[in-house]
């Protein structure tokens, strides 16, 4: 029996020492209650054990009563127990589910506020594209309207003519950024590398901003910080290009007085270019969200100032895509400054071609035959037109099995510009044909198509160039001298 | 011979079992609540074994009583200094 109450003693003892690591356990691990609890536990079964202890120790038995006592009450502690600690559980579900409510709240917010903004942004940019492309259609069909009705000459006439033209690039323009940002959105987007003279550009780019700067009352001036061979980079001219008259065209559009100047320095391995106005600025919570599509300074539908708030938004993504980077310094009132760089990584430099002069070019051109695919009168006519100020014989087929058969007939086609979209015979099929006839025939495709994947498919076709439509005299002289050119000498 | 408060504690013990096993899902988020699971178990066991004492074998299942009693408040103990040890909460 001693045996007995020493193992009563031991678990005593035991006991004890759990209510004293319990007592020690900090707040923030066991909560006040069940720790009470738990030691209520401890200390009946210590109770109960002393009782026990005694009883089998023989030291006395009038702790009996109390015995059954604390017997029956330590199940019932237990149950008190597990239930707290079911309470607990279940407040702590109860705050997690609160806290995962209010985050779901919180995102949701967030997103609301996001589809809002998005809302706004792009009912601005419905409306500004709905103006940008009625206004300069309001000049073209005009203007036109007058020239049918009037018998002009002279100046006038010219300046209607110039207005037509002008209203047709800006449209044009408006259509490009809807195209660029559509193939950016869907990362079709690609570069296409060469060695570039950045003096060269930046000269150009300055002789074409040159006459609306002036109009404008604007002093315009540009400077390169690039020498020699510094000069050379290689990347895609025609985004370089087109970043820099956004930029410049923003600058004049935002400026009502006072300069604007751009240029570029060599900053370590990078070059770095900056266009600066002294405009109306940019308020700097806005600084960051410039770069977003279809952002424009002033939001309002009624802006004065035309575009599609499009043209950073490209600019950024064309110069990511270039490895470059874009940012900007502006104050509200006193105009700002576009920085971007480029990293200077420079192909071997091309052999240059020699260009062609233009009474080379004429007394060359007057000897082609060219035969135009092309279905459509006022498609026609223009290039007919076009081609026709060279001296140029020019030959008519109204569909692709015309085009073929006149490959055949007359030998001394030199060239075909072929569109694609025709009746009876396509653009494609028409190709293939004069392929098999004529290998070393130069063929250019002319056509309204004009995404990347047309271009593809038709080098792929086998094709040797690409116009997209509408044709400037330039691009069609270039691919000119380039296929007759090299083919003839 | 079996002592009226014997059954009882029994009885009260089978319901707390009942009411373990019927929330087991909240009680395994107890910390160790292996460990604290078996100190009520042992607790349990010792309770049976004084009923079972009353009628056979009284003196061997007197010992088990309370070598499991023994065993409760040790395994009890344990789970105590466990949680005083750990970075943990009582409940998960």
């Amino acid at each position: 029996m001693k045996g007995i109450a020493a193992f009563d003693m031991i678990s005593l003892l035991a006991s004890l020492s759990g209510i004293i690591a319990l007592f020690l356990c900090g707040k923030e691990k066991v909560r006040r209650d069940i720790k009470l609890m738990i030691m209520g536990l401890l200390f009946l079964i210590i109770l109960y054990d002393f009782s026990l202890f005694v009883e089998w120790s023989g030291l006395t038995d009038k702790l009996d009563p109390y015995e059954d006592l604390m017997g029956a009450m330590i199940p019932m502690m237990w149950a008190f127990l597990f239930y707290a600690f079911i309470q607990k559980t279940n407040n702590i579900d109860l705050v997690e589910s609160i806290e995962k409510i209010k985050s779901i709240n919180n995102e949701l917010r967030i997103a609301k506020e996001k589809a809002e903004e998005s809302d706004k942004l792009k009912s601005a940019f419905l409306a500004n594209v709905s103006h940008e492309i009625r206004t300069p259609m309001n000049g073209i069909l005009g203007f036109a309207e007058l020239l049918k009705r009037q018998e002009m000459k002279g100046l006038k006439y010219k300046e209607y003519i110039n207005l037509i033209e002008q209203s047709g690039t800006r449209m044009l323009n408006i259509i490009n950024d809807l195209i660029n940002i559509s193939k950016i959105e869907a990362g079709q987007m690609e570069v296409t590398l060469e060695n570039t003279n950045i003096n060269d550009l930046l000269q150009h780019i300055y002789l074409l901003f040159k006459p609306e700067a002036e109009k404008r009352g604007l002093l315009f001036s540009y400077a390169s910080g690039l020498s020699g061979e510094e000069c050379r980079l290689t990347t895609d001219k025609t985004k370089l290009n087109q970043v820099l008259s956004n930029l410049i065209n923003n600058a004049l559009k935002y400026t009502e007085k006072g300069r604007v100047d751009f240029g570029c320095t060599r900053a370590g391995n990078r070059i770095e270019f900056f266009v600066s106005d002294t405009g109306i600025g940019i308020p700097h919570d806005l600084q960051d969200k410039i770069f977003e599509r279809f952002r424009q300074v002033n939001l309002d539908t009624h802006s004065a100032h035309e575009g599609s708030g499009l043209g950073l938004t490209i600019s950024k993504a064309y110069l990511e895509k270039l490895g470059g980077k874009i940012w900007l310094r502006s104050k509200p009132g006193e105009g700002s400054v576009f920085y971007f760089s480029l990293p200077c990584n420079n192909l071997p430099a091309e052999t240059q071609q020699q260009a062609m002069n233009a009474e080379n070019y004429t007394a060359f051109a007057e000897k082609i035959t060219m035969l135009i695919a092309e279905d459509d009168d006022i498609g026609f006519f223009y290039l007919n037109e076009l081609l026709s100020l060279n001296g140029i014989r020019i030959l008519r087929a109204r569909n692709g099995k015309e085009a073929v058969s006149m490959c055949k007939d007359y030998p001394e086609i030199k060239m075909v510009l072929m569109d694609i979209k025709m009746p009876v015979m396509n653009g494609w099929e028409a190709i293939e044909q004069i392929r098999k006839l004529r290998p070393a025939l130069p063929v250019i495709i002319e056509s309204a198509y004009a995404m990347n994947e047309d271009r593809e498919r038709a080098l792929k076709a086998g094709c040797d160039g690409y116009l997209s439509k509408p044709i400037r005299q330039d691009e069609l002289d270039s691919v000119i001298r380039k296929y007759v050119g090299e083919k003839s000498g | 011979m079996v002592h009226e408060n014997e059954i009882i504690m029994l009885i009260l013990g089978i319901g707390v079992l009942i009411f373990a096993i019927t929330h087991q899902f909240q009680i395994k988020r107890i910390y160790g609540w292996r460990n604290f699971l078996a100190g009520f178990y042992m607790l349990l066991a010792a309770w049976i074994f004084t009923i079972i004492e009353g009628f056979m074998w009284d003196f061997y299942f007197n010992i088990l009583e309370h070598v499991c009693y023994l065993g409760s408040a040790i395994i009890i103990a344990v789970w105590c200094f466990r949680l005083l040890f750990s970075h943990s909460k009582v409940v998960k």
